[in-house]
């Protein structure tokens, strides 16, 4: 490949139609840009979506931090004020300060997506494991039933799940999670094939090494990259799966504020409050526009989309 | 021909088995028991006494061993009894064939907004040389992908009919009613398609083939009409299997937002409460949509990519 020996630390535009030099001599499937410094040309999108979710991490666990107000407290003579000093995002029917409960809802719904894509993460990667590295007849079987999977509208899924375990929120978080699985699944067998045929594998299995500990010391180490990778760009399609289940009313039930049922709640007022919807549902929007930016730029496929 | 034929049918009828099955464990096997969460219909489970708990068990085959209820309950689904709904009473496959229409209509709208959406903003950002709009263009798609459809819907309703009257915002009585939903279902799916066709052209206007016209003085419509866009069209194609049954599970949430009748509001009102065979005949449905939307994809890709054959052996290139 001619490089001109110049690091590719200009402009990013200036390689627009070629392909991404750093994907095609980096090690496959390493998830990881090789050249660090990739990352140092300021790309103002995806320093506006490390900012904002810098922003909402802590609120997830910490929603103090951004906002003193009560998100369950009514103050009936304050009724839907729209945004202004005081109220950032104004308030809803009952005087709830808009703002505090977004915030706090960021709890519920964040904190929801997180065990979403850690049980699709936990579930697929063992089971990818197990198929990849068993192979024969564990890995027929677990490759079909990810294609039947597959094969069933994630949402459609969900609803099965829930309908089966109930609503709220762990449980909505359980049923979306199942539906990522397939995807982690396979990936992880793929790593796993990759990396099972490599010599340092074949030197640990010759010098007696059992089968577990090939597993956990040497094959799952080097296979996790990707699936990390894909947990990152999951993480968006999760938050909206979960605040599309909470706006159908599956989530945490009324009071407690949901991303998805705030936007919900809003409906009855959507004529004469335009903020009881609009602006929680922009929170959502900007968190997964945010998590997916970054979460491409962790795969790489940054530059070569471009 | 035929064989290639048969197989796939066969692989159909296995993936249809398998949802059953999956739906069925789902639903029947999960450690909460079906026939309290009928009884309380969604409500409150306290309510219910232990007797007319075991007059449910006993009407829906509950109290028979797991195995046997599966095996009566497939041998009736293969002859087209999914079950009754346990709010209603009705059979569950007459539930969706009356609710079909309504959702059918919206979904056949928002796929082909969506290919017509997708498509045109991939080949304009292929077309245009100017570098900003070709950029604007390239990033819509992540915008498309990242709104959740529950908040587009409202954001249409609050701008289109609350604002400037000009559609309606609720109903599902003529043309007027369809505009909204089905520009709200059609987003996500336009935008995974203009990803993926403008990523397929930005490839197929790399290849030699297309240096080739353009050095034989063919103009760039020409290349990009004429060579590009059927080299590019096989992988956005492919994903239309998948897309459908997208549709089907937007349309829980977009009818829910527009207050359509349709297969999707009663899914959300049987998921609400807890009906779980209209559940499971809905999820069925879903992957009935997906296999067959697959397999006419499959039959149909030959037709547009000679080099995909229908036969198990690939030819050997010349």
């Amino acid at each position: 490949m001619t490089d001109l020996g110049i690091p590719d630390t200009g402009t990013p535009e200036s390689g627009a139609d070629l392909p991404d030099p750093a994907a095609a001599d980096r090690p496959k499937g390493s998830g990881r840009p090789r050249r660090p410094a990739r990352f140092r040309p300021v790309r103002p999108g995806l320093l506006l979506s490390v900012l904002l979710i810098a922003v909402l991490l802590p609120a997830a666990f910490f929603p103090h931090l951004l906002t003193s107000r009560d998100p369950l407290a009514a103050v009936p003579h304050d009724k839907l004020l729209p945004p202004g000093s005081g109220h950032p995002f104004g308030t809803d029917q009952l005087g709830r300060d808009l703002f505090a409960r977004v915030v706090h809802g960021s709890l519920l719904t964040l904190q929801a997506s997180g065990l979403a894509v850690l049980v699709g993460l936990v579930v697929g990667s063992l089971a990818g494991l197990l198929a990849g590295y068993l192979g024969g007849i564990v890995d027929d079987a677990l490759m079909r039933l990810t294609d039947v999977l597959l094969s069933i509208p994630g949402l459609l899924l969900s609803l099965a799940l829930v309908t089966a375990l109930g609503f709220g929120t762990v449980k909505v978080a359980l049923a979306v999670g199942v539906t990522s699985v397939s995807t982690f699944t396979r990936i992880m067998r793929a790593e796993v094939l990759r990396i099972a045929g490599s010599g340092y594998v074949e030197a640990a299995r010759a010098s007696g090494t059992r089968a577990p500990a090939v597993l956990l010391r040497h094959v799952l180490p080097n296979a996790a990259g990707p699936v990390l990778v894909y947990a990152a760009i999951d993480f968006g399609a999760v938050v909206l799966q979960v605040s599309s289940l909470s706006f159908l009313g599956y989530g945490a039930q009324p009071p407690a504020p949901e991303w998805g049922s705030l936007v919900s709640d809003g409906r009855n007022y959507l004529a004469t409050a335009w903020w009881l919807s609009t602006l929680p549902g922009l929170v959502i929007a900007a968190t997964v526009l945010a998590a997916n930016r970054i979460a491409r730029a962790l795969d790489g496929a940054d530059t070569e989309e471009r | 021909m035929r064989t290639y034929l048969l197989r796939r049918l066969l692989q159909a009828v296995f993936v249809l088995w398998a949802a059953y099955t999956v739906s069925f464990g789902v639903l029947y096997m999960l450690p909460s028991d079906p026939a309290t969460i009928m009884a309380a219909g969604g409500g409150d489970a306290s309510t219910v006494t232990p007797e007319q708990t075991a007059a449910l068990r006993h009407q829906y085959g509950l109290d028979r061993p797991l195995a046997e209820q599966y095996g009566t309950r497939l041998l009736h689904a293969v002859h087209g009894d999914l079950g009754r709904s346990v709010q209603s009473g009705v059979p569950v496959t007459r539930m969706i064939s009356q609710a079909l229409p309504t959702t059918l209509q919206l979904a056949a709208a928002a796929l082909l907004l969506s290919v017509l959406l997708g498509g045109a903003v991939a080949l304009l950002a292929s077309w245009t040389r100017y570098g900003p709009l070709r950029q604007l263009l390239l990033s819509l798609p992540s915008l498309g992908v990242s709104a959740p459809t529950f908040w587009v819907g409202l954001v249409l309703v609050q701008l289109f009919s609350f604002r400037w009257h000009v559609f309606p915002a609720f109903g599902d009585q003529g043309f007027d009613a369809l505009v909204l939903p089905s520009v709200t279902l059609a987003l996500p799916g336009a935008a995974l398609i203009a990803q993926v066709f403008a990523k397929g052209l930005r490839t197929a206007l790399a290849e030699p083939y297309v240096q080739t016209a353009l050095a034989k003085g063919a103009g760039r419509g020409r290349v990009l009409f004429g060579h590009a866009v059927r080299n590019a069209s096989a992988a956005p194609l492919t994903l239309v299997g998948i897309m459908v049954g997208n549709l089907l599970a937007g349309a829980v949430v977009v009818e829910t937002v527009f207050a359509r009748a349709g297969i999707g509001r009663e899914t959300a009102a049987a998921v609400t409460a807890q009906d779980i065979p209209v559940v499971q005949g809905v999820v069925v449905l879903g992957a009935v949509a997906f296999v067959l939307t697959t397999l006419a994809v499959d039959l149909l890709l030959p037709l547009i990519d000679p080099r995909i054959t229908t036969t198990a052996r690939r030819a050997v290139p010349a």
